[in-house]
Protein backbone atom coordinates (compact mmCIF):
# COMPACT_ATOMS: atom_id res chain seq x y z
CA UNK A 1 0.00 0.00 0.00
CA UNK A 2 2.81 2.19 0.84
CA UNK A 3 4.71 1.62 -2.45
CA UNK A 4 1.67 2.08 -4.39
CA UNK A 5 0.95 5.61 -2.86
CA UNK A 6 4.86 6.56 -3.98
CA UNK A 7 3.57 5.24 -7.32
CA UNK A 8 1.32 7.63 -7.92
CA UNK A 9 3.27 10.21 -8.67
CA UNK A 10 1.28 13.24 -9.26
CA UNK A 11 -0.72 13.01 -5.50
CA UNK A 12 2.95 12.27 -3.92
CA UNK A 13 4.22 15.48 -5.88
CA UNK A 14 1.09 17.64 -4.86
CA UNK A 15 1.92 16.80 -1.08
CA UNK A 16 5.28 17.32 -1.32
CA UNK A 17 4.50 20.84 -2.47
CA UNK A 18 2.07 21.49 -0.09
CA UNK A 19 4.51 20.55 2.52
CA UNK A 20 6.99 22.67 0.88
CA UNK A 21 4.77 25.75 0.70
CA UNK A 22 3.70 25.45 4.89
CA UNK A 23 7.53 25.19 5.34
CA UNK A 24 8.69 28.00 3.56
CA UNK A 25 5.31 30.33 4.31
CA UNK A 26 6.36 29.82 7.76
CA UNK A 27 10.40 30.47 8.06
CA UNK A 28 9.47 34.19 5.87
CA UNK A 29 6.50 34.89 6.83
CA UNK A 30 5.75 38.14 9.47
CA UNK A 31 9.08 40.07 10.92
CA UNK A 32 11.88 39.61 9.43
CA UNK A 33 15.52 41.34 9.79
CA UNK A 34 16.97 42.18 6.45
CA UNK A 35 15.44 41.02 2.81
CA UNK A 36 18.17 38.07 1.28
CA UNK A 37 19.85 39.53 -1.87
CA UNK A 38 18.22 37.55 -4.77
CA UNK A 39 14.57 38.81 -3.20
CA UNK A 40 16.43 42.52 -2.67
CA UNK A 41 17.45 42.06 -6.70
CA UNK A 42 13.70 40.93 -8.09
CA UNK A 43 12.32 43.94 -5.72
CA UNK A 44 14.88 46.89 -7.14
CA UNK A 45 14.17 46.05 -10.81
CA UNK A 46 10.59 45.38 -10.82
CA UNK A 47 10.14 48.79 -8.84
CA UNK A 48 12.33 50.66 -11.25
CA UNK A 49 9.85 49.05 -14.20
CA UNK A 50 7.08 50.10 -11.74
CA UNK A 51 8.45 53.84 -11.98
CA UNK A 52 8.46 54.36 -15.25
CA UNK A 53 5.03 52.82 -15.85
CA UNK A 54 3.68 54.88 -12.59
CA UNK A 55 4.46 58.36 -13.34
CA UNK A 56 2.78 59.13 -16.54
CA UNK A 57 -0.01 56.95 -15.13
CA UNK A 58 -0.67 59.48 -11.87
CA UNK A 59 0.25 62.61 -14.05
CA UNK A 60 -3.18 61.59 -16.13
CA UNK A 61 -5.10 60.49 -12.68
CA UNK A 62 -3.65 63.89 -10.82
CA UNK A 63 -5.01 66.13 -14.04
CA UNK A 64 -8.43 64.15 -13.92
CA UNK A 65 -8.77 64.43 -10.34
CA UNK A 66 -8.15 68.58 -10.83
CA UNK A 67 -10.66 68.86 -13.76
CA UNK A 68 -13.32 67.33 -12.06
CA UNK A 69 -12.56 69.69 -8.77
CA UNK A 70 -13.09 73.34 -10.84
CA UNK A 71 -16.77 73.52 -9.74
CA UNK A 72 -15.72 73.37 -5.92
CA UNK A 73 -13.37 75.25 -6.17
CA UNK A 74 -14.37 78.84 -6.06
CA UNK A 75 -16.51 77.83 -2.94
CA UNK A 76 -13.48 76.59 -1.06
CA UNK A 77 -11.12 79.62 -2.26
CA UNK A 78 -13.84 81.82 -0.14
CA UNK A 79 -13.79 79.10 2.96
CA UNK A 80 -9.95 79.42 2.80
CA UNK A 81 -9.62 83.22 2.46
CA UNK A 82 -11.93 83.34 5.65
CA UNK A 83 -9.30 80.37 7.18
CA UNK A 84 -6.30 82.65 5.96
CA UNK A 85 -7.06 85.41 8.25
CA UNK A 86 -7.33 83.49 11.31
CA UNK A 87 -4.37 81.42 10.15
CA UNK A 88 -2.28 85.03 10.00
CA UNK A 89 -3.43 85.60 13.19
CA UNK A 90 -2.50 82.43 14.57
CA UNK A 91 1.00 82.66 13.11
CA UNK A 92 1.86 85.95 14.75
CA UNK A 93 0.69 84.33 18.01
CA UNK A 94 3.15 81.06 17.14
CA UNK A 95 6.07 83.23 16.22
CA UNK A 96 5.99 84.88 19.36
CA UNK A 97 5.65 81.46 21.08
CA UNK A 98 8.81 80.40 19.42
CA UNK A 99 10.94 82.93 20.37
CA UNK A 100 9.90 82.59 23.82
CA UNK A 101 10.56 79.15 24.10
CA UNK A 102 14.22 79.79 22.06
CA UNK A 103 15.11 82.18 25.04
CA UNK A 104 13.72 79.57 27.46
CA UNK A 105 15.74 76.81 25.91
CA UNK A 106 18.98 78.76 25.87
CA UNK A 107 18.42 79.39 29.29
CA UNK A 108 18.17 75.74 30.60
CA UNK A 109 20.96 75.44 28.31
CA UNK A 110 18.86 72.43 25.66
CA UNK A 111 20.14 72.17 22.37
CA UNK A 112 17.62 71.17 19.98
CA UNK A 113 20.56 69.23 17.40
CA UNK A 114 18.44 66.12 16.47
CA UNK A 115 15.92 67.57 14.46
CA UNK A 116 13.34 65.48 12.49
CA UNK A 117 13.88 65.35 8.70
CA UNK A 118 11.43 64.39 5.91
CA UNK A 119 12.44 61.85 2.85
CA UNK A 120 9.79 62.33 0.27
CA UNK A 121 9.43 59.48 -2.27
CA UNK A 122 6.62 58.73 -4.43
CA UNK A 123 4.61 55.50 -4.35
CA UNK A 124 5.67 53.13 -7.08
CA UNK A 125 2.82 49.86 -6.87
CA UNK A 126 0.58 48.79 -4.71
CA UNK A 127 0.17 45.02 -3.58
CA UNK A 128 -3.14 44.39 -6.08
CA UNK A 129 -4.60 42.02 -3.44
CA UNK A 130 -6.44 43.89 -0.11
CA UNK A 131 -5.68 40.70 2.04
CA UNK A 132 -2.73 42.79 3.07
CA UNK A 133 -2.04 46.56 3.09
CA UNK A 134 1.17 47.01 1.02
CA UNK A 135 2.54 50.12 -0.59
CA UNK A 136 6.49 49.68 -2.69
CA UNK A 137 8.04 53.19 -2.79
CA UNK A 138 11.07 54.57 -4.65
CA UNK A 139 13.41 54.96 -1.85
CA UNK A 140 15.52 52.87 -0.05
CA UNK A 141 17.77 52.18 2.46
CA UNK A 142 20.64 54.20 0.12
CA UNK A 143 18.43 57.35 1.10
CA UNK A 144 18.66 56.89 4.65
CA UNK A 145 15.31 54.59 5.11
CA UNK A 146 15.72 52.01 7.99
CA UNK A 147 12.94 49.17 9.01
CA UNK A 148 10.35 50.66 11.34
CA UNK A 149 10.53 54.08 10.19
CA UNK A 150 6.78 56.35 10.32
CA UNK A 151 5.95 57.03 7.02
CA UNK A 152 3.38 60.38 6.44
CA UNK A 153 1.34 62.50 3.58
CA UNK A 154 0.77 65.76 4.23
CA UNK A 155 -2.59 64.90 6.08
CA UNK A 156 -1.43 62.66 8.89
CA UNK A 157 0.49 58.87 9.64
CA UNK A 158 -0.08 56.31 7.15
CA UNK A 159 2.14 53.31 7.92
CA UNK A 160 5.68 51.81 8.43
CA UNK A 161 8.59 50.91 6.81
CA UNK A 162 8.43 46.94 7.25
CA UNK A 163 11.38 46.37 4.31
CA UNK A 164 14.33 48.14 2.35
CA UNK A 165 16.32 47.42 -0.15
CA UNK A 166 18.87 49.87 -1.46
CA UNK A 167 16.71 51.73 -3.91
CA UNK A 168 13.13 50.81 -2.49
CA UNK A 169 10.76 50.08 0.55
CA UNK A 170 7.72 48.41 1.47
CA UNK A 171 5.12 50.22 3.66
CA UNK A 172 2.27 48.48 5.67
CA UNK A 173 -0.24 50.70 5.85
CA UNK A 174 -2.50 51.01 9.16
CA UNK A 175 -5.32 49.98 7.61
CA UNK A 176 -3.64 46.51 7.29
CA UNK A 177 -5.52 43.73 9.56
CA UNK A 178 -2.87 41.70 9.39
CA UNK A 179 -0.47 40.88 13.26
CA UNK A 180 1.39 44.22 13.03
CA UNK A 181 3.42 45.83 16.82
CA UNK A 182 0.84 48.11 18.33
CA UNK A 183 2.05 52.13 18.00
CA UNK A 184 2.18 54.00 21.02
CA UNK A 185 0.24 56.89 20.82
CA UNK A 186 -1.53 59.87 22.79
CA UNK A 187 -4.87 61.61 22.98
CA UNK A 188 -4.42 65.29 23.81
CA UNK A 189 -7.76 65.81 26.13
CA UNK A 190 -8.18 69.27 28.40
CA UNK A 191 -5.70 68.17 31.25
CA UNK A 192 -3.02 66.39 29.14
CA UNK A 193 -1.69 62.96 27.02
CA UNK A 194 -3.81 59.70 27.63
CA UNK A 195 -1.78 57.20 26.53
CA UNK A 196 -2.99 54.60 24.78
CA UNK A 197 -2.01 51.80 21.86
CA UNK A 198 -3.43 52.11 17.85
CA UNK A 199 -3.82 48.06 17.09
CA UNK A 200 -5.78 46.76 14.07
CA UNK A 201 -8.14 48.35 11.82
CA UNK A 202 -11.66 48.06 11.72
CA UNK A 203 -12.94 47.57 7.69
CA UNK A 204 -16.31 47.89 8.58
CA UNK A 205 -16.17 51.16 10.34
CA UNK A 206 -12.86 52.58 8.49
CA UNK A 207 -11.98 53.33 11.84
CA UNK A 208 -8.69 52.75 13.89
CA UNK A 209 -8.62 50.62 17.10
CA UNK A 210 -7.06 52.50 20.12
CA UNK A 211 -6.95 49.87 22.88
CA UNK A 212 -5.90 50.23 26.47
CA UNK A 213 -6.68 53.61 27.67
CA UNK A 214 -7.03 54.18 31.49
CA UNK A 215 -10.83 54.03 32.01
CA UNK A 216 -10.47 57.85 34.31
CA UNK A 217 -9.41 59.64 31.29
CA UNK A 218 -12.19 61.88 29.79
CA UNK A 219 -12.46 61.37 25.92
CA UNK A 220 -14.56 63.39 23.82
CA UNK A 221 -15.57 62.75 19.64
CA UNK A 222 -12.87 65.09 17.69
CA UNK A 223 -10.08 65.51 20.06
CA UNK A 224 -6.42 64.64 18.47
CA UNK A 225 -4.21 61.46 18.48
CA UNK A 226 -0.76 61.37 17.58
CA UNK A 227 1.78 59.34 17.93
CA UNK A 228 3.85 59.35 21.43
CA UNK A 229 7.64 59.71 21.40
CA UNK A 230 8.19 57.63 24.34
CA UNK A 231 7.94 54.87 21.46
CA UNK A 232 11.69 53.49 20.42
CA UNK A 233 10.72 53.39 16.75
CA UNK A 234 7.94 56.16 15.68
CA UNK A 235 8.98 60.43 16.15
CA UNK A 236 6.53 61.39 18.23
CA UNK A 237 3.72 64.07 18.23
CA UNK A 238 2.68 62.85 14.33
CA UNK A 239 -1.10 63.20 13.79
CA UNK A 240 -3.04 59.91 13.33
CA UNK A 241 -6.49 60.96 13.49
CA UNK A 242 -9.50 62.07 15.75
CA UNK A 243 -11.10 60.38 18.33
CA UNK A 244 -15.18 59.12 16.67
CA UNK A 245 -16.37 56.90 19.31
CA UNK A 246 -15.40 55.76 22.58
CA UNK A 247 -16.60 52.45 23.74
CA UNK A 248 -15.35 50.17 26.94
CA UNK A 249 -12.90 47.55 26.48
CA UNK A 250 -12.74 44.29 26.69
CA UNK A 251 -11.66 44.01 29.77
CA UNK A 252 -14.25 45.98 31.26
CA UNK A 253 -10.89 48.27 33.26
CA UNK A 254 -10.05 50.45 30.12
CA UNK A 255 -11.59 52.10 27.47
CA UNK A 256 -11.19 51.35 23.98
CA UNK A 257 -11.70 54.44 21.06
CA UNK A 258 -12.33 54.32 17.22
CA UNK A 259 -10.03 56.53 15.88
CA UNK A 260 -11.04 57.60 12.23
CA UNK A 261 -7.52 58.36 10.70
CA UNK A 262 -6.56 62.31 9.39
CA UNK A 263 -4.56 60.51 6.20
CA UNK A 264 -6.73 59.13 3.02
CA UNK A 265 -4.86 56.03 2.40
CA UNK A 266 -6.27 55.47 -1.31
CA UNK A 267 -4.78 56.99 -4.13
CA UNK A 268 -1.51 57.54 -2.57
CA UNK A 269 1.28 59.56 -4.73
CA UNK A 270 3.82 61.47 -2.88
CA UNK A 271 4.27 60.42 1.25
CA UNK A 272 7.22 60.97 3.30
CA UNK A 273 9.25 59.29 5.52
CA UNK A 274 10.34 60.49 8.90
CA UNK A 275 14.00 60.02 10.02
CA UNK A 276 14.16 60.70 13.68
CA UNK A 277 17.84 60.76 14.02
CA UNK A 278 17.39 60.21 18.55
CA UNK A 279 15.17 57.48 17.42
CA UNK A 280 18.36 55.60 15.00
CA UNK A 281 20.78 56.46 18.47
CA UNK A 282 18.34 54.45 20.60
CA UNK A 283 18.39 51.75 18.56
CA UNK A 284 22.45 51.51 17.90
CA UNK A 285 22.77 52.30 21.32
CA UNK A 286 20.28 49.10 22.66
CA UNK A 287 22.27 47.34 19.96
CA UNK A 288 25.12 48.12 22.19
CA UNK A 289 23.90 47.24 25.22
CA UNK A 290 22.62 43.68 23.95
CA UNK A 291 25.91 42.47 22.55
CA UNK A 292 27.85 43.68 25.76
CA UNK A 293 25.24 41.44 27.57
CA UNK A 294 25.62 38.50 25.39
CA UNK A 295 29.39 38.90 25.50
CA UNK A 296 28.72 39.04 29.51
CA UNK A 297 27.07 35.85 29.67
CA UNK A 298 29.63 34.15 27.60
CA UNK B 1 10.90 33.34 -29.53
CA UNK B 2 7.27 32.96 -28.68
CA UNK B 3 7.99 31.63 -25.77
CA UNK B 4 9.97 34.76 -24.82
CA UNK B 5 7.39 37.15 -25.89
CA UNK B 6 4.75 35.17 -23.56
CA UNK B 7 7.19 36.11 -20.81
CA UNK B 8 7.12 39.58 -22.00
CA UNK B 9 3.38 39.96 -22.74
CA UNK B 10 2.69 37.63 -19.04
CA UNK B 11 5.11 40.38 -16.87
CA UNK B 12 3.80 43.46 -18.94
CA UNK B 13 -0.04 42.42 -17.50
CA UNK B 14 1.86 41.56 -14.08
CA UNK B 15 3.08 45.34 -14.08
CA UNK B 16 -0.31 46.42 -15.10
CA UNK B 17 -1.59 45.03 -11.81
CA UNK B 18 0.51 47.01 -9.33
CA UNK B 19 -0.08 50.58 -11.04
CA UNK B 20 -2.43 51.19 -13.57
CA UNK B 21 -5.23 49.13 -13.03
CA UNK B 22 -4.82 50.38 -8.97
CA UNK B 23 -5.92 53.86 -10.60
CA UNK B 24 -8.99 52.31 -11.91
CA UNK B 25 -10.26 49.79 -9.37
CA UNK B 26 -13.18 50.47 -7.76
CA UNK B 27 -11.15 51.07 -3.95
CA UNK B 28 -9.45 53.58 -4.50
CA UNK B 29 -12.64 55.46 -5.32
CA UNK B 30 -14.19 54.77 -2.04
CA UNK B 31 -16.09 51.97 -2.87
CA UNK B 32 -16.04 48.88 -0.44
CA UNK B 33 -15.79 46.81 -3.05
CA UNK B 34 -12.56 45.08 -4.14
CA UNK B 35 -11.25 44.33 -7.26
CA UNK B 36 -8.24 41.89 -7.15
CA UNK B 37 -6.68 42.89 -10.74
CA UNK B 38 -4.97 39.16 -11.61
CA UNK B 39 -4.59 38.99 -15.42
CA UNK B 40 -1.21 37.44 -14.89
CA UNK B 41 -3.21 34.52 -13.42
CA UNK B 42 -5.60 35.13 -16.27
CA UNK B 43 -2.94 34.91 -18.66
CA UNK B 44 -1.31 31.60 -17.29
CA UNK B 45 -4.38 29.77 -17.37
CA UNK B 46 -5.33 30.87 -20.74
CA UNK B 47 -1.07 29.99 -21.70
CA UNK B 48 -2.34 26.53 -20.42
CA UNK B 49 -5.76 26.33 -21.87
CA UNK B 50 -4.74 26.58 -25.61
CA UNK B 51 -1.30 24.76 -25.31
CA UNK B 52 0.05 22.26 -22.42
CA UNK B 53 -1.13 22.20 -18.85
CA UNK B 54 2.65 21.74 -17.99
CA UNK B 55 3.55 24.94 -19.58
CA UNK B 56 0.32 26.27 -17.37
CA UNK B 57 2.20 24.79 -14.34
CA UNK B 58 5.81 26.17 -14.70
CA UNK B 59 4.52 30.14 -15.76
CA UNK B 60 2.39 29.63 -12.80
CA UNK B 61 4.63 28.78 -10.38
CA UNK B 62 7.14 31.52 -12.24
CA UNK B 63 4.82 34.42 -12.15
CA UNK B 64 3.50 33.19 -8.44
CA UNK B 65 6.83 33.69 -6.88
CA UNK B 66 6.95 36.90 -8.78
CA UNK B 67 3.74 38.16 -7.10
CA UNK B 68 5.47 36.48 -3.54
CA UNK B 69 8.72 38.52 -3.50
CA UNK B 70 7.28 41.83 -4.97
CA UNK B 71 4.34 42.12 -2.77
CA UNK B 72 3.85 39.51 -0.42
CA UNK B 73 4.10 39.07 3.11
CA UNK B 74 5.48 35.48 2.87
CA UNK B 75 6.93 34.04 -0.03
CA UNK B 76 5.15 30.49 -1.54
CA UNK B 77 1.07 31.22 -1.33
CA UNK B 78 0.67 32.64 -4.76
CA UNK B 79 3.84 30.38 -6.39
CA UNK B 80 1.41 27.29 -4.93
CA UNK B 81 -2.24 28.59 -5.56
CA UNK B 82 -0.88 30.00 -9.53
CA UNK B 83 0.67 26.92 -10.40
CA UNK B 84 -2.04 24.68 -9.05
CA UNK B 85 -4.37 26.73 -11.32
CA UNK B 86 -2.07 26.72 -14.22
CA UNK B 87 -2.15 22.96 -14.31
CA UNK B 88 -5.88 22.92 -13.43
CA UNK B 89 -6.85 25.01 -16.73
CA UNK B 90 -5.23 22.79 -18.29
CA UNK B 91 -7.09 19.74 -17.99
CA UNK B 92 -9.83 21.39 -19.08
CA UNK B 93 -8.69 21.68 -22.71
CA UNK B 94 -9.51 17.81 -23.46
CA UNK B 95 -13.31 18.33 -21.77
CA UNK B 96 -14.16 21.08 -24.08
CA UNK B 97 -14.28 22.56 -27.39
CA UNK B 98 -11.80 25.48 -27.51
CA UNK B 99 -13.25 28.81 -28.38
CA UNK B 100 -13.46 32.59 -26.64
CA UNK B 101 -16.02 31.78 -24.45
CA UNK B 102 -15.19 28.44 -22.83
CA UNK B 103 -11.71 30.06 -22.50
CA UNK B 104 -13.47 32.74 -20.30
CA UNK B 105 -15.96 30.45 -18.39
CA UNK B 106 -12.73 27.91 -17.43
CA UNK B 107 -10.52 31.61 -16.49
CA UNK B 108 -13.28 32.41 -13.98
CA UNK B 109 -13.92 29.41 -12.19
CA UNK B 110 -10.22 29.37 -11.82
CA UNK B 111 -9.55 32.83 -10.70
CA UNK B 112 -12.21 31.84 -7.93
CA UNK B 113 -9.97 28.70 -6.83
CA UNK B 114 -7.36 31.06 -6.97
CA UNK B 115 -8.77 33.85 -4.87
CA UNK B 116 -10.59 31.57 -2.18
CA UNK B 117 -6.94 29.49 -1.98
CA UNK B 118 -4.54 32.20 -1.54
CA UNK B 119 -7.26 33.96 0.91
CA UNK B 120 -7.93 30.63 2.78
CA UNK B 121 -4.05 30.33 3.26
CA UNK B 122 -3.14 34.06 3.94
CA UNK B 123 -6.09 33.26 6.52
CA UNK B 124 -4.78 30.25 8.05
CA UNK B 125 -1.21 31.98 8.76
CA UNK B 126 -2.86 35.19 9.84
CA UNK B 127 -1.41 37.65 7.45
CA UNK B 128 -4.83 38.38 6.94
CA UNK B 129 -7.72 38.80 9.62
CA UNK B 130 -11.12 39.90 7.19
CA UNK B 131 -13.81 37.13 7.70
CA UNK B 132 -14.78 34.57 5.30
CA UNK B 133 -18.21 36.81 4.42
CA UNK B 134 -16.75 39.86 3.71
CA UNK B 135 -13.86 38.26 1.75
CA UNK B 136 -16.50 36.45 -0.41
CA UNK B 137 -18.85 38.79 -0.63
CA UNK B 138 -16.57 41.67 -1.68
CA UNK B 139 -13.20 40.63 -2.68
CA UNK B 140 -13.28 37.32 -4.03
CA UNK B 141 -17.00 37.31 -6.04
CA UNK B 142 -16.46 40.76 -7.91
CA UNK B 143 -13.28 39.82 -8.55
CA UNK B 144 -13.90 36.79 -10.43
CA UNK B 145 -16.71 38.66 -12.42
CA UNK B 146 -14.18 41.74 -13.34
CA UNK B 147 -11.15 39.46 -14.13
CA UNK B 148 -13.52 37.14 -16.14
CA UNK B 149 -14.50 40.33 -18.44
CA UNK B 150 -10.76 41.31 -18.34
CA UNK B 151 -10.00 38.41 -19.27
CA UNK B 152 -11.17 38.54 -22.91
CA UNK B 153 -8.41 40.92 -24.15
CA UNK B 154 -6.08 38.44 -22.32
CA UNK B 155 -7.28 35.55 -24.27
CA UNK B 156 -7.20 37.69 -27.73
CA UNK B 157 -3.69 38.96 -26.70
CA UNK B 158 -2.63 35.30 -26.35
CA UNK B 159 -3.81 33.64 -29.18
CA UNK B 160 -2.85 35.95 -31.51
CA UNK B 161 0.88 35.31 -29.88
CA UNK B 162 0.96 31.52 -30.31
CA UNK B 163 -0.64 32.28 -34.31
CA UNK B 164 1.77 34.77 -35.08
CA UNK B 165 4.91 32.81 -33.56
CA UNK B 166 3.40 29.59 -33.33
CA UNK B 167 1.37 28.85 -35.95
CA UNK B 168 2.15 24.54 -35.89
CA UNK B 169 0.62 23.95 -32.67
CA UNK B 170 -2.59 26.08 -32.95
CA UNK B 171 -3.65 24.38 -35.79
CA UNK B 172 -2.53 21.00 -34.27
CA UNK B 173 -4.53 21.56 -31.20
CA UNK B 174 -7.46 22.41 -33.26
CA UNK B 175 -7.57 19.61 -35.79
CA UNK B 176 -7.37 17.30 -32.19
CA UNK B 177 -10.49 18.95 -31.38
CA UNK B 178 -12.58 19.21 -34.79
CA UNK B 179 -11.80 14.87 -35.29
Amino acid sequence: MFFRFFGNRRLFALLVSVILLIVIMGMTRGEREGVTWPEAAVKNSVAWVDSLLSTPVFGVSNWLEEWGEIGTLRAENEKLEKKMDRYLKLKARVDQLQQENKELKKAVRYTGENQLNFITARTVARSPDRWNNRVVIDRGSEDGIRKDMPVITHEGLIGRITATTGHMSDVQLLTDTGSAPGIAAHVQTKNGNVFGLIEGYDTEKKRLLMKKLPSGAKLKKGQMVVTSGMSDTFAGDLLIGTVDEVTRGEFGVDQKVYVKPAARFERLDYVMVVRDPTKLQLKKHQEELDSREGNGGE
Amino acid sequence: MAAWILVGFLSFLFLLEGTVLQLLAPQTWGSDIVWIPQLAVSGVIIVSLLRDRRLGLIYGFCFGLLHDVVFGDAIGVYAFTTAAVGYFGGLFSRQFVSGPIVALLVTGLNQGVHLTMSYAWFRLFGVTRIGWEDALGLHIVPSILLNTLVAFPVYLGVQWIFKRFHPHSVQMFHSKIRK
